[in-house]
């Protein structure tokens, strides 16, 4: 099916169970028309769809959150999962910031006194301080996601703190007296919600390391290629992954100078037996550490996920920026089609294009390397593509690389008059 | 959008309004700023004796304009409330001068009061059923009701307007000069009514009728700004607020007896 449609659809069903349904059983629930006759009903109502759906998309982003095969199938990509997960709970929060402060001026239009009292923490009205707990937990843990930046493990242990934040939410939603209290229909919706959460909870975060499925390899050998650049051979223990060209997973390194942190890597080649090859740059505080791994060091896959590159069979454009060539050797390894190809691979120096000879090597078919060195041949652009590939608008084009670059490319090519639905990206932005 | 954007402006703004609501709760709290004006029996009591809060003495105050009700064995002051109450000033009418418990405590409908509401109930407290009251205790309680946001004067007997003792023309510059709550005439369909003791009964709610005092609510009352309107027996109440039609020329005796005669409405029947 057309990934755009594919797209389109799963938006629409996410519309439908988060937003379409309470929406609806709420609206039922009471005389509509009540519902918006006067300013302070007005406000009253607007408290409590905001309050609806913040706590149902929330719910919506814990839930996309759970990592699997089928959603990595049904959403076309594990990157459109988190995409949305990301934009659920964004939407949710901002909804959930509204909630109280309609309620209050619905007050305030009678009392500015009680409006503020009701804003104000009251440990004695127990279920509107569960929602301002839950309310301000939330609001420090996202303010942590989306201004402070920090390391990868601190930003993950927040984000696992967000469960807690919503459990109290749903304390609060199923406690206070509301629609939500007089309405069996709107009481069940949540409770399927809240259990569909707690499920991913215990898999995810709770039970994840008996819970999850993962295969166990073991490092045989390990070639720094540049310093910082590391290129891992992964063997087999016991069940393989099977990958496909393109693909992803998520390593765990077990040694104890590491994190045991799930870091997602593109899977740069395997084997019938399932052996793997991994190409790392260190970028972070966790691949900064991959000089301590040694030889006959534990490693648990979970995936494999993604199918970039995998459905088409066309003249195609690859264009690669640093590390984000990784993809693009598996691909290469298993294309059997006769069609041509071009890659570009965009470094910032010289000493980093380390892989011009192993493009045609392992090739079954002609494959045209062209390095790309910014320092001397400053930023890659669609119009310096355009002059060593003039027929790229014949070709699919798939990119991965730092997102600014996938970004900036992808306007250029359209504004150049390319085919939007022939650039495909890999969002490594998980 | 990016998404921390959009996020930073709902912060902001939460802070924002959520910090100025709870300061000007903070300030309001010991403020008594505009009182509804209603009628205080204690303070025109010409004994000034004290005041036993009785279930007799609460039946006394059954109107919009003076409208006591108990609650859980409490007595309280809701004239200051009609107006405002975001159920409907109807839903508080039913229970002047009565007990209102079950109204209070279910709604009618099995649900209580938020806890919102029930802090505001405290504001209105008179005493306890059967306590004893000062004369100055009930006007204070009177005093320290909440801000009402639209100042509105509710009364029963209705202040007839000023007309001289001499014939009134109804033209439009006549019906605009009774443009208040208190004083509230209104062109319909090029006739004039007097509706001012409707302003505080009227089911859709006394903002719809105030909105209009004063100039023509044809399109209010045929259409209650959402197209439907209002039914036959609400056109047939109507008539029981008719000057004259517009342009007529009428006698002061004649809007004297409108206004007698026009009845204080406290069931639901005129929608």
């Amino acid at each position: 099916m057309n990934r755009n449609l594919v797209r389109f659809l799963t938006w629409l069903g996410m519309l439908a169970i988060f937003a379409g349904i309470p929406l609806l059983l709420w609206s039922l629930m009471l005389p509509f028309g009540g519902r918006w006759s006067q300013e302070s009903n007005v406000w009253r109502s607007l408290g409590q769809i905001s309050g609806l759906l913040g706590m149902s998309f929330f719910a919506g982003s814990l839930i996309l959150g759970v990592r699997t095969k089928w959603l990595d199938k049904l959403f076309g990509g594990l990157n459109f999962v988190y995409r949305d997960h990301h934009w659920l709970g964004t939407i949710g929060f901002c909804l959930l910031l509204v909630h109280p402060l309609a309620l209050a001026y619905r007050f305030a239009l009678q009392s500015l006194s009680v409006a503020g009292n009701f804003l104000t923490p009251n440990p004695n009205d127990w279920s509107i301080f569960l929602g301002i707990v839950s309310l301000m937990l939330l609001m420090v843990l996202l303010v942590m996601t989306y201004f402070w930046r920090p390391t990868y493990h601190i930003w993950f242990l927040s984000h696992k703190f967000m469960a807690l934040a919503y459990a109290i939410g749903w304390w609060h939603l199923l406690t206070i007296d509301s629609d939500v209290s007089r309405s069996w229909s709107l009481r069940w919706y949540y409770y399927i919600l809240g259990l569909a959460s707690i499920a991913v909870i215990i898999y995810r975060v709770v039970g994840h390391r008996k819970l999850v499925p993962r295969a166990t390899y073991s490092v045989d050998t390990i070639n720094e290629l540049n310093p910082g650049l590391w290129e891992i051979y992964l063997k087999a223990v016991a069940k393989p992954i099977t990958c496909k060209e393109g693909q992803f997973a998520f390593f765990t390194f077990i040694n104890k100078n590491l994190r045991r942190d799930a870091h997602p890597f593109s899977v740069a080649g395997s084997n019938a037996q399932g052996d793997l090859r991994v190409v790392i740059k260190a970028l972070g505080d966790q691949t900064s550490n991959l000089a301590q791994l040694t030889t006959g060091d534990q490693v648990l896959v979970e995936g494999p996920y993604g199918s970039f590159g995998q459905r088409s069979n066309r003249k195609q454009l690859w264009i690669a920026g640093g590390i984000g060539i990784t993809p693009f050797l598996s691909l290469a390894c298993s294309r059997t089609n006769e069609e041509s190809v071009v890659i570009i691979h965009a470094v910032a120096d010289a000493s980093q294009n380390v892989f011009a000879k192993e493009f045609p090597r392992v090739s079954q078919t002609s494959i045209e390397f062209i390095p790309w060195i910014s320092a001397t041949q400053g930023r890659l652009t669609a119009e310096a593509i355009n002059k060593d590939v003039p027929d790229w608008r014949e070709r699919t084009i798939l990119m991965c690389g730092p997102i600014p670059m996938m970004h900036s490319l992808r306007s250029q090519f359209v504004a150049m008059g390319g085919d939007k639905h022939k650039i495909i990206s890999e969002d490594f932005n998980l | 959008m990016k998404s921390k954007y959009l996020v930073g402006i709902f912060l902001f703004g939460f802070w924002m309004v959520g910090t100025a609501l709870i300061t000007a709760g903070l300030l309001s709290r010991n403020q008594v700023t505009s009182v509804a004006t209603c009628a205080l029996p204690l303070v025109n009591n010409p004994t000034s004796a004290p005041l036993v809060l009785s279930a007799t003495e609460v039946a006394k105050h059954n109107t919009a304009s003076d409208c006591w009700s108990i609650v859980n064995g409490k007595v309280y002051n809701l004239t200051s409330l009609v107006a405002t109450h975001s159920g409907g000033s109807q839903q508080i009418l039913n229970d002047c001068g009565r007990d209102g418990s079950v109204g209070f405590n279910t709604k009618y409908q099995g649900t209580p009061h938020s806890g919102g509401a029930q802090s505001m109930m405290k504001s209105y407290y008179l005493g306890d059923l059967g306590a004893t009251l000062k004369p100055t205790q009930a006007s204070s309680e009177v005093g320290n009701a909440p801000t009402v946001v639209t100042p509105a004067t509710p009364i029963s007997k209705v202040t007839p307007p000023s007309t001289s003792g001499v014939a009134t023309t109804l033209t439009a510059s006549e019906v605009a000069k009774h443009n208040k709550a208190n004083d509230c005439w209104m062109i319909v369909n090029g006739s004039v009514y007097n509706l001012t003791s409707l302003v505080y009964n009227h089911s859709g709610g006394s903002q719809q009728i105030i909105n209009d005092c004063g100039r023509d609510g044809s399109v209010g009352f045929n259409t209650k700004y959402q197209g439907t309107p209002h039914s036959g027996s609400a056109k047939s109440i109507l008539q029981s607020y008719y000057l004259g039609s517009l342009g007529a020329t009428v006698n002061a005796t004649q809007i004297t007896t409108q206004i007698n005669n026009t009845p204080v409405r406290r069931s639901e029947d005129d929608d």
